[in-house]
């Protein structure tokens, strides 16, 4: 087993030249992707029997929200790795991550929201998903705030870490929600085993979203990942002459 | 849109108003963190060259 791409991993330098190679591969696949299934969402799509046109919703609300919960999971998992194997960048990865599950997991509340008034008449009711969505939400910002809070560095990605894994539990209940309770929220669209009960026009424009949606994540991510890299080392030497190379290319 | 345009619209209004804040964030972030660097390197290189003139001022 090659165990060397972990020894890189654990370099901030590899990792940041990496991220300048990767990030506009994944900004232009994830926003063409994103534009693709947004166009043919709102406009070739047909309309929905039942809800008309406020379906269209589903086309931001489902990938947003599955986004919500991959990230959320991705970052335990880091949590996992980062108190065990002690790595910096599982620490970098939190910060970088949480205020983008943040700010998808509100557009999935949000844009739920919207869809509930003309559907089923309300904005909001206390069904287990959304309830746990909202949990989700509180998650996020407390990492984040409890990220800002602390000042000492091995405290906050220690404490972070935790807190993201006594959260994590809320991802099941999410997930499974739909099928122990049977309160507002639909059952799920997609699953891995079944042929999904739209038609192709509807649904694939769908899958298309979700990974855009992935895609503009990962470019988002690693953006920030690579701040926090030029941050933490910029002591170091190829950082400092990181930024002389900077400093030459605007005089010029 | 069938009288359900305004919640369509609102919400792909919302979503890329909230896509175009993330992803300028990040960009200002690592601009401000540059400047503010190079601003540190430029004043340890005066730093520097102030104590290597006493130095060089006392010999």
């Amino acid at each position: 087993m090659n165990w060397s791409f972990f020894h890189k991993l654990g370099s901030p330098k590899w990792l940041y030249e990496l991220a300048e190679k990767l990030i506009p591969w994944f900004l232009a696949s994830g926003i063409s992707a994103l534009l693709v299934g947004s166009i043919w969402g709102l406009v070739f799509a047909p309309e929905d029997y039942q809800q008309g046109n406020s379906f269209r919703i589903i086309y931001i609300h489902v990938p947003s929200a599955i986004l919500a919960q991959s990230c959320y999971m991705m970052m335990a998992v880091s949590a996992v790795v980062g108190l065990v194997w002690k790595m910096k960048i599982t620490d970098m990865f939190i910060a970088s991550a949480a205020p983008v599950g943040a700010a998808f997991t509100f557009l999935a509340l949000f844009t739920g929201a919207v869809w509930g008034k003309p559907t089923w008449g309300t904005w909001w009711v206390w069904d287990a998903r959304l309830t746990a969505m909202l949990v989700l939400l509180f998650l996020y910002l407390g990492v984040i705030s409890l990220r800002n809070a602390l000042d000492d560095a091995e405290m906050v990605t220690k404490a972070s870490a935790i807190l993201v894994l006594v959260g994590v539990v809320n991802i099941p209940i999410i997930k499974y929600s739909v099928e122990w309770w049977n309160t507002l929220h639909q059952p799920a669209t997609f699953t891995l085993t079944e042929k999904p009960a739209m038609p192709s026009e509807m649904w694939i424009p769908l899958l298309i979203m979700v990974l855009g949606v992935y895609l503009f994540f990962g470019g988002l991510v690693l953006m920030r990942m690579r701040n926090e890299i030029l941050s933490r080392e910029r002591k170091t030497k190829w950082v400092q002459k990181l930024i002389v190379l900077n400093a030459e290319e605007q005089q010029v | 849109m069938g009288g359900h345009g305004l919640y369509v619209w609102l919400c792909y209004g919302v979503s890329l108003f909230i896509f175009v804040v993330i992803s300028i964030q990040p960009v200002l972030a690592k601009i401000n963190l540059v400047k503010e660097l190079k601003q540190i390197q430029r004043r340890k290189k005066a730093d520097d060259f102030s104590a290597h003139e006493q130095k060089s001022g006392e010999a």
